[in-house]
């Protein structure tokens, strides 16, 4: 199995980890689930931008240029095809996605205090 | 995103020189500059020309406008192709909105010159013609297409090829309008706000930046520009306007507010109390509704009053709760709504919609008819389409029409006394005596055979089974004797029949039957018959399956209105009887109804008095808050992005609407991965490539990734591609001379624009766009080459591409060059005996005949050839080129010889050997041109960016109000530079180098002036 396979199998459960934090900083807990659901699709969306965040910053610039240009020649090819295949080579790559997904949910939580 | 400091206005640069309609400093240092849009950016308008400048800005949108009506009107739906936009809808009622706007703004702008015109009559037609357009036209149009068609029309209808009654200027003025309108409305749905939020909302209406403005000094955040440091906040708004439309600004505030105050615990539960109070009055109409016992009506009304009046008690600021009007008076204003909804004749007497009060006297008449028919008509057929109407009428009067079933007897007629006794051939009283000699002939039988035969001869005349026991008595065939034979037993009867008695009374009942079935007399004359034919007939020979009418004893109703169980004897005028009188009570009014034979149920009738809106308003909007909130742009941005969550979700399912507190916690979520989302873009933008060649790729490929992409490529480099170009039979037909291809290797390589018109003079036009157009589409890669397994074409270096870009600069250059050169040697230049307005209208007609067809070239290159587009986008260029040439110089007008120049002149001779030397380049700057959109506008607005006009000096007093440069280049100059469309206009010096400079119109085509000309140094540009 390759990294980048592994990497993708890997998602499902960087996610679960991901949300829970969310639901907590939050306090999403006492929304219905319809509200709950809703908020879970944004915080996907959140989480794979952060992934990616994440990939982008383990390339160096030689590599992210060849991944653009890469990108710019294969246009069947997604962000996160490319992204995910390039970076899940990279052995600090659980770490990055750790920091970053950290990082997104220290945000978050800022951001939530300052609204109170 | 980027910054507002650094950031294009619009995704598509389309600003027509000098234009200061976007802020200065959006126009420098653009990185996100759309690819094939390389204009140069102009200095913004300064002083005194800028009413000119927004002159020839109208013009170059004018120009734009004619390209784009001329597209729709071959492609359809132009809009949609060129901008992707998926939400029609949204587009066109966007586009309808921004041209409104902006016409009104523009109405108002005329309007307010009046006080000061010298032409009032003008401007007061012009107005009122504007008007018109916006009132009766654009508001009848379905679409984007069809307003632009409806524009087009309209201006075609009072220009001067119709009636003529609108000033040029106005034409200009709107037709820029509707390109205005459409760069607006583009920016609304095409997603380019996304990036360039501060941008879109700048360029929006003022009125709609001015609701903007409104609504972010609501939350105590200044104006746009006072945010513009926040792109998630400008991004926030810029969907919302997008999405719901500029006048939601209003809702979205308050719900921002309420956001906020929700936070606070005090007003969270005040809001509660508000809404649980609501929701129990609205819980206690609905079971007032439902009821319908009055007792307990008359309850609930009283618990409903205390509820309403102790909501209004808590919450008198926001907003009272009326009683509601919940008594039995019927609104005297809904009496129409009643009538129409409940007591038409039809609804009130239930009848099929369908039946008319003619038809209804009709359909009576007929079914009198059928009730009663005259003998002898009745028969089996008849009475089954009788009560096929009959039904059929029973259903849409929606009555039981009783006689329906009476008519459930049928009846079977049986011909002959013979076929009730089941005897064939038994018609007449004379036929008894026949059929008895005929069963016992007198005549003795011959053998057992002949017996046989007899019995078979009975059987087959008369249907009469005979036994040899009943012939022969048990003796042989030679022992018969034919006074022995019981006959009547043979035929079934009993011995001494009379029959001719019989057979009268067998008359008899058929007779009865003819006149209507009659129970008691059919019964009766049956009972006679079986008397003399001594057997019990069955009853159903004669009526089958017969049943006792249900009402046998009523009678048919006497008229129309007594069978539909209406006392009126005039349906007409049942309609004014059942019109409720002012305030009459429901009560009332249902027991005067029913007097006339009408019965309404009362909750029906009065049902629509109940109205819900005002509560349920209240409802939906929640407690408002009063205060006001100090926020950051951040916190605003948040809360906007959770309204915009709510407002998604809501319509992926209303159930998903989100709480307060959802909104807002989605918002955090939404903001904190716009942030994530910025920083991964920014964090690629450094390393994007907008154009490919084999060097670039293998640069920044992997060894591994750069030879799987070179298998799939094949690298051309441009002398490569000159020579298969120039081998190209295509191109160059078979019959062309093996010179040209040779000269297109030289032209390739010209390194200047003279070596490069020494070849070009000897090629087409069609020769020369085509192999740009063939080159652009391998510089952008969207060419294979079939002689190399239909590789994918890539130049081998941006040397090669430039080379690509520099022969297309020399291509257009010296077409454009060529052109107008020819035009200007047929056309002549004059000076003398035209007028200012006969000026303004050559140009307009020029112009838009020029713009007309370059519009169709951008027809040609987007339909129906499977060729690339740019190759297309170029042969229409050349074609559009002849054409304009060929109607200028067909052109009798204004510009007639006997008013120019004498031939020969030296001034005219100097002035073309200027224009010879200097080329025009007004599309040189074309560059990459990917954006179709881009290219279109980029096309005509280059083309049209300075109307200028030279005109010879000596003419100036005959040119009423233009001015001249200055006073000292007069003295030396036989020609001045003026423009048309102002009067007592100065065109300085200043002002050439300011925002005209270098470019200009001559006679509806762009010429470049020389520099000399624009530096001041006026003698020997284009002196005498």
């Amino acid at each position: 199995m390759s990294n980048f396979s592994r990497m993708l199998m890997e998602m499902p459960k960087y996610f679960e980890e991901y949300y829970n934090q969310v639901v907590e900083k939050l306090e999403l807990e006492n929304l219905t689930s319809e509200e709950q659901l809703v908020i879970s699709q944004i915080c996907d969306d959140l989480f794979t931008d952060a992934i990616l965040l994440a990939c982008a910053k383990v390339l160096n610039d030689d590599e992210l240029s060849e991944i653009e240009t890469f990108i710019a020649s294969h246009p069947d090819c997604t962000l996160r095809d490319a992204y995910f295949a390039a970076a899940s080579h990279k052995d600090t790559i659980d770490e990055q996605i750790q920091l970053e997904m950290q990082k997104s949910v220290v945000e978050i939580e800022k951001h939530y205090q300052s609204l109170k | 995103m980027t910054t507002p400091n650094n950031q294009g206005s619009n995704p598509v640069n389309t600003q027509p020189a000098g234009t200061n309609q976007t802020p200065a400093s959006a126009q420098v240092n653009n990185p996100q500059k759309p690819i094939g849009v390389y204009r140069p950016v102009d200095t913004p308008a300064q002083g005194d020309y800028s009413s000119e400048v927004d002159t020839l800005a109208n013009i170059a949108k004018s120009a734009a406008f004619e390209a784009m009506n001329k597209t729709m009107k071959t492609s359809g739906g132009f809009y949609l192709e060129f901008a992707k936009i998926k939400d029609q809808e949204t587009f066109n009622t966007n586009f309808a909105s921004q041209f409104t706007e902006l016409t009104s703004s523009f109405t108002a702008s005329l309007e307010s010159q009046l006080a000061s015109s010298s032409a009032v009559d003008q401007l007061k037609e012009d107005i009122r013609l504007v008007k018109e357009l916006l009132e009766t036209h654009i508001s009848s149009a379905n679409n984007t297409d069809d307003m632009f068609n409806e524009i087009d029309t309209f201006l075609y209808t009072h220009g001067p090829s119709g009636s003529d009654d609108i000033s040029p200027q106005t034409i200009f003025k709107i037709k820029s309008l509707a390109v205005t309108a459409l760069q607006n409305t583009y920016s609304c749905v095409d997603g380019q706000v996304v990036k360039n939020a501060y941008g879109y909302l700048t360029n929006l209406s003022a009125h709609d930046q001015d609701e903007i403005n409104k609504f972010l000094q609501s939350i105590n955040l200044g104006d746009i520009d006072d945010v513009s440091h926040c792109d998630p906040l400008l991004e926030a708004i810029a969907t919302l306007v997008m999405g719901a439309g500029i006048s939601e600004l209003p809702n979205v505030e308050t719900l921002v507010k309420k956001l906020f105050a929700e936070q606070d615990p005090k007003f969270a539960a005040e809001s509660r109390k508000y809404n649980d109070a609501l929701s129990a009055m609205r819980m206690q109409l609905d079971e007032y509704v439902k009821q319908t016992d009055k007792g307990e009506q008359a309850k609930i009304k009283v618990k409903l009053d205390a509820a309403i009046s102790s909501f209004n008690s808590l919450f008198p600021p926001v907003a009272p709760v009326t009683p509601l009007d919940i008594n039995t008076l019927i609104d005297n204003s809904a009496s129409t709504n009643i009538i129409a909804a409940e007591t038409s004749p039809q609804k009130a007497l239930q009848l099929d919609p369908s039946v008319s009060f003619p038809q209804l006297t009709t359909l009576y008449n007929q079914l009198k008819a059928e009730a009663y028919p005259a003998p002898p008509v009745i028969d089996q057929a008849r009475l089954e389409a009788a009560i096929k109407a009959m039904e059929s009428a029973s259903k849409r009067f929606n009555r039981s029409l009783y006689f329906v079933d009476s008519m459930q007897v049928k009846l079977h007629y049986p011909k002959s006394i013979g076929d009730v006794l089941g005897v064939k051939n038994l018609e007449n009283k004379s036929d008894f005596n026949t059929l008895k000699d005929f069963i016992a002939p007198n005549t003795p039988f011959k053998s057992d055979q002949d017996v046989n035969n007899h019995i078979g001869k009975v059987s087959g005349k008369y249907g009469i089974t005979i036994t040899r026991q009943q012939l022969l008595g048990g003796g042989s065939w030679d022992q018969y004797d034919s006074d022995k034979v019981n006959v009547d037993e043979i035929i079934g009867l009993k011995p001494g029949v009379d029959f001719p008695t019989a057979h009268t009374q067998f008359d008899n009942i058929i007779t009865s039957l003819s006149s209507g079935f009659k129970p008691t007399t059919f019964k009766s004359a049956l009972s006679l018959f079986n008397r003399s034919v001594q057997k019990t007939v069955d009853t159903n020979l004669f009526v089958e399956e017969v049943t006792t009418p249900r009402m046998a004893a009523s009678r048919f109703p006497a008229n129309e209105f007594e069978l539909l169980g209406v006392t009126v004897t005039d349906l007409v005028d049942l309609q004014g009887k059942l019109t409720p009188a002012a305030s009459e009570d429901v009560s009332t009014y249902v027991t005067r109804c029913s007097r006339f034979g009408v019965a309404f149920d009362p909750d029906v009738i009065s049902a629509p008095k109940i109205d819900f809106s005002d509560i349920d308003s209240l409802i939906k909007k929640g407690l408002e808050p009063t205060q006001t909130i100090n926020i950051t742009p951040d916190q605003a941005a948040m809360s906007l992005m959770g309204i915009i969550n709510n407002i998604h979700a809501c319509k992926l399912d209303p159930s998903y609407k989100l709480s307060p507190e959802a909104m807002l916690k989605s918002g955090v979520l939404s903001f904190v991965q716009n942030n994530v989302r910025r920083e991964f873009d920014n964090l690629r933008q450094k390393f994007q490539t907008q154009e490919l060649n084999k060097k670039q790729v293998k640069k920044n490929l992997s060894r591994r990734a750069f030879k799987r992409l070179e298998k799939e490529t094949y690298f051309i480099d441009y002398k490569e591609a000159i020579l298969s170009l120039a081998v190209d039979y295509n191109i160059f037909a078979a019959s062309s001379n093996t010179a040209l291809k040779n000269q297109l290797e030289k032209l390739a390589y010209a390194d200047k624009i003279e070596d490069f018109e020494a070849q070009a003079k000897n090629m087409t036009d069609q020769q020369l766009l085509t192999v740009c157009a063939e080159l652009n589409s391998f510089a952008e890669g969207n060419r294979k080459s079939e002689r190399h397994d239909d590789k994918n074409i890539m130049f081998k270096s941006d040397k090669d591409i430039a080379q690509v870009r520099r022969f297309n600069s020399f291509a257009i250059d010296f077409i454009e060059k060529r052109a107008t050169t020819k035009i200007i040697k047929k056309a002549k230049l004059e000076s003398s005996g035209f007028n200012r307005v006969d000026k303004l209208r050559s140009l307009s007609s020029i112009t838009s005949k020029r713009m007309s067809k370059l519009a169709s070239i951008v027809d040609r290159a987007y339909t129906g050839s499977q060729k690339p587009a740019n190759y297309r986008f170029m042969l229409g260029v050349k074609q559009e080129l002849d054409e304009c040439n060929k109607n200028i110089r067909n052109k009798l007008s204004w510009w007639s010889t006997e008013r120019s120049f004498s031939a020969g002149s030296n001034a005219k001779r100097k002035l073309e050997e200027q224009i010879s030397k200097r080329g025009f380049s007004a599309i040189s700057k074309h560059g990459n041109l990917i954006s179709n959109y881009g290219r279109v506008l980029t096309t005509v607005s280059d083309l049209l960016t300075s109307p200028i006009w030279l005109t010879r000096k000596g003419f100036k007093p005959t040119m009423s109000g233009i001015g001249y440069t200055a006073s000292s280049l007069w003295k030396g100059a036989s020609w001045c530079c003026t423009t048309p469309f102002k009067t007592g206009y100065d065109l300085t010096v200043k002002a050439f180098n300011k925002g005209l400079y270098g470019t200009g119109w001559l006679m509806g085509l762009p010429i470049r002036f020389p520099y000399n000309v624009v530096t001041g140094t006026w003698k020997g540009a284009v002196a005498a």
